[in-house]
C-alpha cells in the first residue's frame, strides 16, 4: 500500500482511509511498517483524521522496548511509494503551455459562463420541485393491558416534524387485553428520516415498549 | 442472542491454557466452576481466577478496573441482549467507543476483547454485508482478534472481504 507523501494532508488522507477497517498497516500486528510510516508522519494527525489519529495514539503507546520487539512487516510504504503530489507548478516564460489563454479571454469565459449559470438556475427554480413522500404505518407497542392508549396516541402526536403529517389511528387487539397502536403519517422522505421518528416515539418510556415500522408506501 | 456461557467461559480457559475444571450453571443463572475441590461462582471472578492460575498480572490498576467493568458489561447486557432493536444500540454503542481504540482497554488486547469476541461471534456472523460496514469500527477490531489463531480456536472466520473492497476501493495501491 501507497500513501504518498505523509507530509502533506493528501498523505495522511489516504492513511486514514486505510486505517478505517484495518487495525495496523501491515497483517494484524504491530510492524516495523507502522514504525516507519508513523516515523514518516510530519505531525500528530488532524481530528478530521480520526482513523489515523486513533492508530497514531495507538502506536504511540508502546515504549521504546517494546517498539524494537516488533516483528518486520511487509515493504515500507513510504519508500516504495514515489511522492504522489506533483512538484509545484513553475511559473516559468520558457514553458510552452498548449491550453494557455489570455487572461481577457478568460475573464469574458468566466462571464459567460456564470450568465448561463445563473439562467440554468433561473430556469430549474420556476419547475416545480417533485417532493418523494412515503405513507408510513408504525405499530406502538404498550407495555402491558394497563397502559393507557389514549393517553399514549396524545403524545405520539405531539411529536412535530417538518415534513410529518400524522394520519388515522386505530387499537388493534393483541391479546390478552392487550392493544397496540397502529399510527399512519405521511413523511416526506427528504426532511424526515423514519428511524429517528421511531426513536422519537420510543422516548416515551412510560408508554411505549416498542415501534415497529407495519408497512412503507412510496407515495 | 443466546450465548452460550460455559462455551465462552471454556474458550477462555483454553485461550488463557489453564485446566477449565467443570463449569455449569448453577442457581440463577450464574455459572459455577468446580476445580480442585474449590468453587468459585459467578462469570467475572471466574475468568479473574484464570487470569490468576495463567500468571496474567496486571500492572497497572485502572486497566484491572476497566477489564472488569468490560467483562460485567459482556455478561449483563452482552450476552443477555436479544432482539434486533437491542442489538443494534449495543454495537452502535461499541462502534462509538471503537473509533478511537484499537482495543477496548488501554492499548493492548485484553481478556475483555477476548470475552466480547466470544460473545460477539454469533452476531458478527449473521450481519449482513452493510451492517458490517455500518458498524466499521466494530468489524475492524473483530477482524483483527479473529486472525490471531489463538484467539479464534475453532470458531469460523467471518468474512469481511466486501467490506474491504467497498472501503478499499477510492484508495490507490
Amino acid at each position: 500500500m501507497a500513501f504518498g507523501d505523509l507530509k502533506t494532508d493528501k498523505g495522511v488522507d489516504a492513511l486514514d482511509k486505510f486505517l478505517k477497517d484495518h487495525s495496523y498497516i501491515s497483517g494484524y500486528q504491530p510492524t516495523q511498517a507502522d514504525l516507519q510510516t508513523h516515523q514518516g508522519l510530519a505531525k500528530t494527525p488532524d481530528v478530521k483524521y480520526s482513523h489515523a489519529l486513533r492508530w497514531y495514539n495507538h502506536i504511540k503507546s508502546f515504549s521504546d522496548a517494546e517498539k524494537k520487539a516488533f516483528p518486520a512487516g511487509g515493504a515500507c510504504p513510504m519508500k516504495t511509494a514515489a511522492p504522489t503530489t506533483a512538484p509545484p507548478a513553475k511559473n516559468d516564460d520558457d514553458d510552452v503551455d498548449l491550453f494557455a489563454s489570455d487572461e481577457e479571454d478568460d475573464a469574458e469565459a468566466e462571464k459567460i459562463r456564470e450568465e448561463r449559470l445563473k439562467a440554468y438556475a433561473d430556469k430549474k427554480s420556476k419547475k416545480p420541485v417533485l417532493i418523494a413522500k412515503s405513507s408510513v404505518v408504525l405499530d406502538v407497542k404498550p407495555w402491558d393491558d394497563e397502559t393507557d392508549m389514549e393517553e399514549m396516541q396524545k403524545h405520539v402526536r405531539t411529536i412535530e416534524m417538518d415534513g410529518l403529517v400524522w394520519g388515522a389511528s386505530k387499537l388493534v387487539p393483541v391479546g390478552y387485553g392487550i392493544h397496540k397502536l397502529q399510527i399512519m403519517c405521511v413523511v416526506e422522505d427528504e426532511k424526515v428520516s423514519v428511524d429517528l421518528l421511531v426513536e422519537e416515539i420510543q422516548k416515551f418510556e412510560d408508554f411505549v415498549q416498542s415501534v415497529d415500522i407495519a408497512a412503507f408506501n412510496k407515495i | 442472542m443466546n450465548v452460550n456461557i460455559i462455551k465462552c467461559l471454556m474458550q477462555v480457559a483454553s485461550y488463557l491454557k489453564v485446566q477449565p475444571g467443570k463449569i455449569q450453571i448453577g442457581s440463577n443463572l450464574i455459572p459455577v466452576r468446580t476445580i480442585n475441590d474449590s468453587t468459585t461462582k459467578g462469570f467475572v471472578s471466574i475468568i479473574f481466577e484464570m487470569l490468576k492460575e495463567a500468571k496474567c498480572n496486571f500492572t497497572n490498576p485502572l486497566d484491572i478496573a476497566e477489564v472488569r467493568q468490560w467483562l460485567e458489561y459482556c455478561i449483563v447486557y452482552t450476552a443477555r441482549a436479544d432482539g434486533s432493536q437491542n442489538i443494534e444500540n449495543m454495537l452502535k454503542e461499541l462502534n462509538n467507543l471503537l473509533s478511537t481504540k484499537t482495543y477496548l482497554v488501554s492499548y493492548k488486547m485484553t481478556v475483555a476483547d477476548i470475552v466480547l469476541y466470544y460473545m460477539l461471534h454469533n452476531v458478527m456472523g449473521n450481519l449482513s454485508y452493510l451492517d458490517k460496514e455500518k458498524y466499521l469500527h466494530v468489524s475492524r477490531w473483530f477482524d483483527n482478534l479473529q486472525q490471531n489463531s489463538l484467539v479464534r480456536q475453532k470458531n469460523t472466520i467471518v468474512d469481511f472481504k466486501t467490506n474491504y473492497l467497498i472501503v478499499a476501493a477510492p484508495v490507490k495501491h
